[in-house]
């Protein structure tokens, strides 16, 4: 009876494990997931074009399960009305990410406004639907400029785009955003919009730098619906110099001793040997004492 | 109370110690000298040659004499603790041990650091640490702590010994003694006529010494042991170093006694001076020695073994596995063998408490052995494409036989000063007599331990 119950026990044991399992659980399907594609579109500091697409899953009961679509490929066309022009096809990665990364010199199709059209697009498998996302943006240059004049640092950027002719249209109005890269992220410093292709500021602040003073300024537009994402670095030694900590070393392992050392040891030696003449003074004492001698 | 005949009585009485050489006596300073001779054979070899011809190499650079080292001296430095202690509170029972007590710290203090000089390998440099001395270094602390308590050590020694030789000065002229014994009694009793304000004076400075021969005791040898804790080699960077040394010290200092007490009783008879009520205090003396530096063992071990620290850990397996006998019988059988002879009263015998005494002797060197060496063969630093004899260290004929010397030269110089001095200060008889006199005169009983 006891034998019949232990195997009860351990088979519903077994059972809850199996259940809980999710590693055990029913297949992937693509009806319990919700699908996240988005797209987006950065100009690098070297002025480079990064196209990106992330693709995840997520499950719909459990948010925590989240499952990136590895190894579907990301079409990233350019657009201009029923023209099409393949720019590059990309695998996503184990993260779910596609990247294209176009050089500067790239030419793509332009409407009037100077606008480029870019889709992303995964077609459909038998697990999955067709997948598209557009990103519209005008092709700003971003120059990033930091100057130090009669200990007047100034930081400014000067914002345009090109014409079909080439000509510089600058900016009109774009936000912008000015970091400091610290060590594990960057820290914002100023905010504020360009006028007229120009935005500039005094740098007062008092950030460390590395052992040189060095400093790493990002100028950022970040998710412009003109702009889309465009990004410039560039070093200044703005940073205040922090002097190395000098660590306080064993004074004990210096050249020489710590001066307390001498007068302690001198005070017990003085105090000891002081004893020891004291003793042979009194032994002279001693000698010295005229007594009769014992009868 | 006829002191001046009491006196005479007493050298009378003291007199075949002093006067006689028995066969059994000059046979065995014999053995004593041809051991030293054998040692300084070794000694000459171990210069011409160098540390080649030892055990010590790049790694274990100390071996078996800065073990002997740090043994003599705290067997010193515990003379003198103790001896201290005995002067200090004037312990009615101390006239029977303490002469034995002085002399042993003294010599102790002379052997010990000749110990430190074989180890030197350029010995030719040694001035080198007078003149550029670095006060920094624990090393230079020792220096100045061993060359200070060494004279402390003689002065106090002296300074005990003024009563007798003025007696032996004064009642000498028919002992069978050779003439510049009996000068050396004149020159070195200085007029001392035992005169109310000389015995004052002489009182007054020798409890003075043994205050700072008792500080001095416990400054030293925690210098000595900064020697080794202040490094950062495995074992020895503890901060339990010092007061664990000291301890130590004092269990093998009181094991000395033990011993010493035991041969001196039997050779020179002295059943009548010597209790076994002596014996017995100091077995118990020994006990809670015994037990306090267990624990200081156990805590030193066992905060290394609870750090798992690498180099702790390596060399705890060492002592685990290579050293496993010798951790045995330092650290199990020479602490509980005298905690149980003493625990028992039927073993408190005084066969039984100097064999208790032995044990510990020879357990805290091995513990001393256990303390250097393995600690030694556990660099930071492994060396490279060396032999077996570079990592692991055994000592070789020439150490032991220094070794022996040291031992040989401490019982040949006991052995004649046992011939120059009483081994039991007649002063102290006369002393202890004349306070139990006074007290029958004031209807006191005599105290138990009075002699």
């Amino acid at each position: 009876m006891k034998i019949n119950q232990l195997k009860l026990f351990i088979s519903a044991i077994i059972l809850i494990v199996i259940s809980t399992d999710k590693s055990l659980a029913q297949g992937f399907n693509a009806d319990n997931y919700k699908i996240f594609y988005n797209f987006k579109t950065v100009k690098q500091i070297d002025n480079k074009r990064l196209f990106e697409v992330s693709f995840v899953t997520q499950n719909a009961e459990d948010k925590l399960d989240e499952m990136p679509v590895f190894k579907a490929e990301i079409k990233f066309l350019n657009v201009l009305g029923e023209q099409e022009v393949l720019l590059g096809s990309v695998l996503t990665s184990k993260d779910g990410i596609a990247q294209l990364i176009l050089p500067e010199n790239q030419t793509y199709l332009k409407d009037s406004d100077g606008r480029i059209t870019v889709r992303a697009k995964f077609e459909a498998t038998d697990a999955l639907e067709e997948q598209l996302e557009e990103i519209s943006f005008k092709d700003l240059t971003l120059e990033f400029d930091i100057t130090e004049i009669d200990s007047v640092r100034t930081i400014s950027v000067n914002a345009y785009t090109l014409d079909n002719n080439g000509e510089s249209i600058p900016v009109e109005a774009a936000d912008i955003v000015f970091y400091v890269q610290g060590m594990l992220s960057k820290l914002k410093i100023e905010e504020g919009a360009i006028e007229q292709g120009v935005y500039e500021f005094e740098y007062v602040n008092q950030i460390p730098g590395d052992d040189k003073g060095n400093l790493t300024f990002y100028a950022m537009i970040e998710e412009s619906d003109d702009f889309a994402n465009v990004i410039q670095m560039k070093k200044a030694k703005f940073g205040t110099i922090i002097e190395k900590s000098k660590m306080d070393k064993n004074a004990l392992w210096a050249d020489a001793a710590p001066i307390w050392m001498y007068i302690v040891l001198s005070i017990l030696l003085i105090g000891v040997y002081s004893n020891f003449a004291y003793s042979i003074v009194n032994l002279f004492k001693i000698r010295n004492e005229k007594v009769e001698p014992e009868s | 109370m006829d002191i001046i005949n009491r006196k005479k009585a007493l050298v009378e009485e003291f007199s075949p110690m002093l006067e006689k050489y028995s066969k059994l006596t000059k046979l065995w300073i014999a053995f004593l000298v041809a051991v030293i001779i054998v040692g300084i054979v070794a000694f000459v070899l171990q210069v011409v040659y160098g540390h080649e011809i030892t055990g010590m190499r790049d790694n274990v650079v100390w071996g078996i004499y800065i073990i002997n080292f740090i043994f003599f001296v705290g067997i010193s430095y515990s003379g003198a603790f103790i001896s201290g202690i005995l002067h200090f509170f004037k312990t009615p029972w101390k006239n029977s041990i303490s002469r034995i007590v002085e002399i042993m710290t003294v010599i102790a203090m002379v052997i010990g650091p000749v110990f430190i000089l074989l180890c030197i390998g350029r010995l030719d440099r040694l001035h080198y640490l007078f003149i550029y001395p670095r006060i920094q270094s624990p090393i230079t602390w020792d220096i100045i702590a061993v060359m200070t308590d060494l004279i402390a050590c003689f002065l106090y020694l002296y300074l005990t010994f003024i009563p007798d030789l003025a007696i032996l000065r004064d009642n000498s002229e028919n002992l069978n003694l050779p003439k510049w014994q009996k000068k050396m009694y004149k020159f070195l009793a200085i007029r001392y006529q035992d005169t109310p304000s000389q015995r004052h004076r002489l009182h007054k400075i020798t409890r003075t010494m043994s205050t700072i021969v008792i500080v001095l005791a416990i400054v030293a040898y925690s210098v000595l042991a900064w020697i080794f804790s202040l490094t950062l080699q495995p074992g020895w960077n503890s901060t339990i170093f010092a007061p664990n040394f000291i301890i130590a010290g004092l269990y093998s200092g009181i094991s000395v006694i033990i011993i010493s007490m035991y041969f001196i009783r039997r050779q020179f008879k002295l059943e009548h001076y010597i209790f076994q009520k002596h014996f017995v205090i100091a077995g118990i003396i020994l006990q809670i020695l015994a037990l306090l530096f267990g624990y200081f063992t156990f805590t030193d071990y066992f905060s290394k073994w609870f750090s798992t620290k690498i180099d702790d850990t390596i060399l705890l397996n060492s002592l685990f596995s290579r050293y496993f006998i010798e951790f045995i019988l330092a650290n199990y059988i020479g602490i509980l063998v005298p905690v149980l002879v003493i625990f028992f009263k039927k073993l408190r015998t005084v066969k039984m408490i100097t064999f208790a005494a032995v044990i510990a002797l020879l357990g805290l060197w091995l513990n001393r052995y256990l303390l250097v060496v393995p600690s030694l063969e556990n660099p930071f630093l492994p060396i490279q494409e060396t032999g077996p004899e570079y990592i692991h260290y055994s000592a070789t004929w020439i150490e032991y036989s220094l070794s022996f010397t040291g031992i040989a030269a401490f019982l040949l110089i006991f052995t004649l000063l046992a011939k120059f001095v009483p081994i039991i200060p007649m002063s102290g008889i006369i002393e202890n007599e004349e306070f139990k006199a006074k007290r029958i005169q004031k209807k006191d009983s005599p105290d138990e331990f009075d002699i």
